[in-house]
């Protein structure tokens, strides 16, 4: 929709998302605890451009979960630009943003998003808080598929799930710079927040520098680059025996690519983080702590609005050694397969159904899921 | 002047009188005029930058449809015809056509991008892929209706293609003008549509041989 003689431009959209089986088991668990296979998201999104050098960018989605675990309301973008260079495409850019990195983050829910789950790489919560520690290696060992909502005896702990290697949803507030060519773009921002814990409110002051690079060598063919460095920790609590130096950091390499042709988009990337563990003053954790996710989509337009998907997500984790037990992977390698149809009966509406298999075998809890959903979409 | 030669003069003269009447009695006319669309649509166009679109000065759809509602005569069978909307700019160009029933319209890709052009409208469902620039794939209409077309790629591109079981249609030009020709002669409904949010419908006579002009004003 348009206003102002195309100057301001709306959209958004609704989904609703509705998931058989039980407890999840925090395989699909994301921000706030909810089940984002039963999510009822609304987002809403407008871009204005008062005058050819200036534009503004508001997008902001409110969620909840039929599992009652409340709704919240968050600006997944809210920035002013500048466009200096008549003629180019080159903007800076300040406020609120989703960190430049990798490609499948900007598809995440709704319309976007081929299937109904969300791809590992950008949901999966791991064992590890960014507020809270285990406080040995063995206690960490022994958190493993709990999504982080085990004991931690250090920092503040607060009822939220642990770190996903890539928070797609949340948002950081800094300032950065855009550019795109022919066959090139490229992104960068220095924010507030960190890749995976980009609400890290109180974190010491830390700031994350992130940055993308996207070419696109052939007609249909994408090819990503990206990495971010930044602390990830939240301030700990004074009364806890915490952290005795610095702002633990993380940093993030991430490789995607895109082919489409026909009736086919094939999407695969692969992120891999290093944590760094604080040091405690009794027993520490090893570190950094290292985790590596693959995801591999794709899709295929069996007639007009219908088509069929499917995706692979794995996540590995790297090995660290307890005194009682030997090197293992820090938290349970996890797998994912999902596949589904969608179609659209009519333009701005897409249904979707997906069937979904999880499985972790290295835990002490539910290794398996099986689930199916639908999901509804109405966008505009 | 021998009596036989004038009886022959005369009923030359007769007979040339006759046809001369009949000629101007079914000599088709045209109907012609102007649409005048007071608050065009907007068309949203914007730069993708990092991710984000940012508008920029929008396209103005001025492109109305002007039809016979009640046509002296329907086309028998298919027509055999090919037109092109051309993918440009990431725009249909040009965005609305209006053909007749059995006309093949090719879909060429002057961007260097890919599109994806397709269609769920009733009268003809259609996706034709990603391809790429240089190419072109075509599909026929064979049903009358309105189709809307989309590139599933560019969620801002859009275009119209109204198909009709008859030949009396135009679309108006860049100065809002429309002739519609060969016309027989009667009282018609004619009706002038614009983006399928305004349309207004008016009677026109055409007498034999001749012009009527038809205007009209919308939104």
């Amino acid at each position: 929709m348009t206003w102002f003689d195309g100057r301001l431009v709306v959209s958004g959209s609704v989904s609703t998302s509705v998931a058989g089986g039980g407890k999840d088991s925090s395989f699909n668990a994301g921000d706030y605890d909810q089940d984002t296979m039963r999510l009822v998201e609304v987002a809403v999104a407008a871009s204005a451009a008062p005058h050819p050098v200036a534009f503004m960018v508001a997008d902001v989605r409110a969620a909840g979960s039929y599992d009652g675990s409340g709704w919240y309301l968050r600006p997944a973008t809210l920035l002013v630009g500048v466009r200096p260079l008549p003629g180019r495409a080159f903007a800076v850019i300040a406020g609120v943003m989703q960190t430049p990195f990798a490609g499948s983050g900007r598809r995440y829910y709704g319309r976007d998003n081929v299937l109904v789950g969300l791809p590992l790489i950008y949901q999966y919560p791991s064992s590890l808080r960014p507020e809270a520690l285990t406080g040995s290696a063995d206690t960490l060992l022994a958190a493993r598929g709990t999504g982080g909502t085990g004991y931690y005896r250090y920092g503040r702990y607060r009822a939220r799930s642990g770190l996903p290697l890539v928070d797609a949803r949340g948002w950081n507030a800094g300032v950065g710079v855009t550019a795109e060519g022919a066959r090139l773009r490229a992104t960068a921002a220095v924010a507030r927040g960190s890749l995976s814990n980009p609400l890290s409110r109180g974190d010491g002051g830390g700031w994350q520098v992130s940055g993308r690079v996207e070419g696109r060598p052939l007609l249909g063919l994408v090819l990503g680059t990206s990495a971010a460095r930044g602390p990830y920790a939240d301030d700990p609590s004074p009364d806890a025996p915490a952290w005795t130096a610095g702002a633990p950091m993380e940093t993030a390499f991430g490789v995607d690519a895109e082919y489409s042709r026909g009736y086919w988009v094939v999407r695969g990337e692969v992120v891999q983080s290093r944590r760094e563990i604080a040091t405690l003053r009794g027993p520490s954790l090893p570190s950094p702590l290292r985790v590596t996710g693959i995801d591999l989509e794709g899709r295929y337009r069996l007639a007009p609005g219908l088509y069929a998907a499917a995706r692979l997500g794995r996540l590995w984790f790297g090995p660290i050694r307890g005194e009682a037990v030997g090197a293992q992977p820090w938290d349970a390698d996890v797998t994912r397969v999902e596949g589904g149809i969608g179609w659209s009966p009519t333009r701005p509406v897409l249904l979707k159904v997906a069937y979904q298999y999880n499985w972790r075998p290295d835990v002490m809890g539910p290794r398996s899921l099986h689930r199916a959903a639908t999901q509804a979409v109405i966008w505009f | 002047m021998p009596r036989a030669l004038l009886d022959a003069l005369v009923l030359v003269l007769a007979l040339t009188a006759a046809l001369a009447a009949h000629a101007t009695q079914g000599a088709p006319g045209s109907v012609r005029g102007s649409v005048v669309v007071r608050s065009p649509v907007a068309a949203p166009t914007g730069d993708l930058l990092g991710g984000t679109t940012v508008p920029r000065a929008p396209r103005h759809h001025r492109e109305a449809v002007v039809f016979f509602e009640t046509p002296p005569d329907r086309v028998d069978g298919l027509v055999e015809a090919r037109v092109a909307m051309r993918q440009r700019d990431a725009t249909f160009l040009p965005h609305v056509l209006a053909v007749t029933a059995g006309t093949t319209v090719e879909f060429p890709n002057d961007d260097e991008t890919y599109h994806n052009v397709f269609s769920l409208s009733k009268p003809r469902p259609f996706d034709l892929g990603r391809y790429a620039a240089g190419r072109s794939k075509a599909v026929r209409f064979e049903r009358p209706g309105i189709v809307r077309v989309f590139c599933d790629i560019h969620t801002q591109m859009n275009a119209f293609i109204h198909v009709f079981d008859h030949r009396f249609h135009a679309v108006t030009d860049a100065e809002g003008r429309y002739e519609i020709d060969r016309v027989p002669p009667g009282t018609y409904r004619v009706t002038a549509w614009y983006e399928g949010v305004a349309q207004e419908t008016k009677v026109v006579t055409v007498a034999p041989g001749a012009a009527a002009e038809l205007n009209f004003a919308l939104r």
